[in-house]
């Protein structure tokens, strides 16, 4: 039992809490694109991508939450962010003397767009073996749910399903589970001869 | 009637009993002469019991004088006994002494009593000439309790506020177990003498720090400073191996090539040892230990034992048969926190387990002619005796774009971003990134930005890092780029067309989301013309822009971007829209947001800002004003953009 709750341990520490850190001290990422589109947000992409050293980008800065909620509902990681949709353009050369003064003023037909309605936002996240999906949230509603399960390593089922191992998943697959059993050399031969009659 | 009075006779005598001390005459003598500092001072101690009936028992006296005390065990007085005893007080300082006399004893119903008495004793100066006055113990640093057997550094301030130099011994411990050193302390100074004291006996003990000078070999006690502390013995914990069991082991035996779980058995030989936690390690490469960490909780003098579910768990692969010795590294706590590592034999005998069928294995071994075998397994992991390929292991199993994570053992996307300049961790800096639209020739991008930054300022034009607040502060930026040869517009024929209406601002995803390193992204076309803009990131065309306003422009959009700022020209069509620290729609706003720089660097209130007059700017020109003329962001531009820079280090 001692060895379950340290084998868990273990696991929550390094597949749960920890983002995955890569041998070379780089860091692996959810690397994900998002589509904005006159208030409405939808997924454009999500893949994985390693980071050139580990790093924590984290920002608490934004009306919208990235949230990373592993299999068993626990919060992984949030980040805050924002769409920009105010746009500055920059003027011509034509419009100002040498001095900055401003010679040539455009008249009202010669609009440009400030506000954009529709926009990308590139956001990314610490990789975790244990996340099962991202959650983009706003005033506590949520906006959009990206399902990550496919990249997750461990399902945290307690069962050491395929694509399991106890190398990556040791909390579904730290031998609980596991039949195998040693016999004694008596009990080898009772079963042998078991089994040749069943 | 006669119940009452026996009631009544009994309400007088239990309380009277129970009160009851017993008749003690305590007294305290000291001879009636002055003594000198360099003498021990002998105390006479008489209790007598004048109780008939009643013994005071396991009588204990405790001499205080100042915060000096000493304990002596009297045992029982019994009724009509005398206790005499001269006892010898160690020297002082020159002072008139009060003796306070405590004998604390058990009464009849053995509850204690406490019984005082007083007495005095003079010290006196010696007379002796240039004797030193005034010398004292002004501190030292020891907890109040200690382990018996532990060194530690004491630290003894010693002050010197006579008139006469002096040579000194100073002691510190108690009375029967001490330490010396010596020192000669001047006038007016003071001194804190060094000492490594390591205390014996326990239990709790006066411990001093004394000062005496020493005068023709002869020392004088010139001041002490001490108090209670507790020595705590030193308990020794000695754990030891015992043995080695196994668990699930059918022929008890490490094979050639084996999984083996086993308890291993320590035996305590000293002291109780608590929070006892085992490492084992291998220095022995075919040896490798899969579970290693075992807790024994507490292991008790003389028991030997093991955690019956927290189990060791080793593999061989491949070794000689042999005797060998792994490693267990323990920390546990006896009178202190201990480390140790102790060496466990064990025996490698040759071939493999026996067995009759699989499930007798490991999950990670079959069984083949009686005997568990390992499945070979290579570029996988083994799952119920089967070898589960990873869905890669080198660069080549993926895509072109991909590179094979020897970690999770998946193909990831490669990032295709070159760090151009470094500054140091992403963590610290702010990370532009430059997506190269249309590039493909990487060194031609690379030369492009550098001349955009105009890092060195060897450029012939100003460029980012050329202009404050950005020149002062470019050891705050790490540069990246990704070239984007693809990244086309819709109609790149005009240097007058929006790039809000021709960028299709999601191409810059593609690019963005190989760089998680990066926080803002500075996209520059090599030849599509259009309006340059900013928002969240920033498209900058460079080809609408003669060579010595590039670096400018990027300065321009930089500011809206990285810095928050707005522009400072009229363009009625956009509304107005004033916005960020340098545009306010009032002067009253203007003065509040820019009022304390005015003056300085031409500022003041000038109309014209962010879209129509109405609004106000800070200065004539800038580069968010027009950047084909301006050179600088002005100070209040730059005083916004630098407190933004300020989060990075």
């Amino acid at each position: 039992m001692k060895t379950k709750i340290i084998n868990l341990a273990i696991a929550f520490l390094i597949l749960g809490l920890t983002p995955l850190v890569l041998a070379e001290g780089n860091q692996l990422f959810f690397s994900i694109n998002l589509d904005y589109d006159s208030g409405t947000i939808s997924q454009q992409s999500v893949k994985l991508i390693e980071s050139m050293g580990e790093i924590d980008k984290k920002s608490l800065v934004g009306d919208y939450k990235l949230k990373i909620y592993s299999f068993n509902e626990e919060l992984l990681y949030e980040s805050n962010f924002d769409f920009d949709l105010e746009l500055f353009n920059s003027p011509p050369k034509e419009w100002f003397d040498d001095e900055g003064n401003q010679i040539y003023i455009p008249d009202e037909t010669e609009a440009e767009p400030t506000l954009i309605e529709r926009t990308t936002k590139v956001l990314f996240a610490p990789y975790s073996a244990t996340a099962k999906e991202l959650r983009i949230e706003k005033e506590n509603k949520i906006e959009l749910i990206i399902d990550v399960s496919e990249f997750a390593l461990c399902n945290q089922n307690n069962i050491c399903d395929n694509g399991e191992s106890k190398e990556l998943c040791s909390e579904d697959c730290s031998g609980a589970n596991v039949s195998y059993k040693k016999v004694s050399f008596w009990q080898g031969i009772i079963n042998w001869i078991k089994s040749l009659f069943s | 009637m006669k119940k009452i009075l026996v009631i009544f006779f009994l309400m007088m005598l239990v309380p009277s009993i129970v009160s009851a001390t017993v008749n003690l005459d305590f007294r305290l003598d000291v001879e009636e002469k002055g003594f000198y500092p360099n003498e021990k001072v002998p105390l006479d101690v008489t209790v007598v019991n004048r109780d008939s009936t009643f013994t005071a028992g396991d009588a204990e006296l405790t001499v205080y004088i100042s915060d000096r005390f000493y304990t002596f065990d009297l045992g029982d007085l019994k009724p009509g006994e005398t206790f005499e005893e001269k006892i010898t007080l160690p020297e002082f300082p020159p002072a008139t002494h009060t003796i306070k006399g405590e004998i604390n004893y058990t009464g009849i119903l053995d509850e204690r009593f406490i019984k005082t008495t007083y007495g005095s004793f003079e010290v006196l100066f010696p007379p002796i000439e240039r004797y030193p006055r005034n010398v004292y113990v002004s501190n030292y640093d020891l907890p109040e309790k200690i382990i018996g057997g532990k060194d530690y550094d004491v630290g003894i301030t010693i002050i010197n506020d006579g008139e006469v130099s002096a040579n000194l011994l100073i002691e510190f411990g108690s009375l029967d177990e001490f330490f010396t050193e010596e020192t000669t302390l001047n006038s007016g100074e003071s001194t804190t003498v060094k000492m490594n004291v390591k205390f014996e006996n326990s239990g709790v003990s006066l411990i001093e720090a004394r000062v005496y000078t020493v005068i023709n070999g002869e020392k004088y006690l010139l001041n002490y400073r001490g108090k209670k502390t507790y020595v705590q013995g030193e308990r020794k914990a000695k754990l030891i191996f015992d043995k080695i069991e196994f668990v699930d082991e059918a022929d008890n035996k490490i094979n050639q090539e084996d999984i083996v779980k086993f308890r291993i058995f320590l035996k305590n030989e000293g002291e109780t040892a608590t929070n006892v936690m085992g490492e084992l390690l291998s220095t022995i490469g075919e040896i490798n230990i899969l579970d290693k960490i075992v807790s024994y909780l507490t292991i008790l003098k003389k028991d030997s034992v093991a955690p019956s579910e927290d189990i060791f768990e080793i593999e061989t692969s491949d070794i000689e048969a042999g005797d060998y010795e792994l490693n267990l590294k323990l920390t546990y706590a006896d009178s202190e926190d201990r480390e140790k590592e102790i060496k466990i034999p064990i025996t490698i005998s040759e071939g493999g387990d026996s067995c009759y069928k699989d499930t007798d294995c490991s999950e990670a071994e079959t069984c083949k002619n009686n005997q568990c075998i390992k499945v070979e397994c290579v570029d996988g992991y083994v799952k119920d005796r089967e070898c589960i390929k990873y869905e890669c292991v080198r660069d080549s199993q993926c895509s072109e774009f991909q590179a094979c994570n020897s970690q999770i053992h998946k193909c990831v996307e490669k990032t295709g971003c070159i760090k151009i300049v470094d500054n140091g961790h992403s963590n610290d800096k702010a990370d532009f990134l430059f997506i190269g639209a249309e590039f493909s020739n990487p060194e031609e991008l690379k030369e492009t930005i550098s001349e955009l930054l105009d890092l060195k300022g060897d450029t012939k034009y100003p460029g980012l890092f050329s202009v404050e607040p950005f020149k002062s502060n470019k050891d705050k930026f790490n540069i990246w780029m990704i070239k984007a040869p693809d990244y086309s517009v819709s109609d790149s024929t005009s240097c007058s067309n929006s790039c809000g209406k021709v960028v299709d601002f999601s191409q810059d995803s593609i690019y963005a989301s190989q760089c998680p390193n990066a926080d803002f992204t500075i996209t520059i076309f090599k030849e599509a013309n259009f309006r340059s803009c900013a928002g969240g990131g920033q498209w900058s065309s460079l080809s609408c822009q003669e060579p010595y306003s590039r670096g400018r422009l990027i300065l321009h959009e930089t500011g809206h971007s990285f810095g928050r700022l707005a522009d400072e020209y009229v363009e009625p069509s956009k509304g107005s829209r004033p916005w960020g620290p340098n545009c306010a729609d009032t002067l009253t706003d203007a003065q509040q947001m820019w009022g304390d720089l005015v003056g300085i660097g031409k500022v003041d209130f000038f109309k014209g800002c962010s879209y129509t007059d109405d609004n106000y700017r800070a200065t004539k020109n800038s580069l968010m004003r027009s950047h084909y003329s301006a050179t600088t962001y002005g100070p209040v531009n730059e005083r916004a953009i630098k407190k933004i820079i300020e989060k990075y280090k």
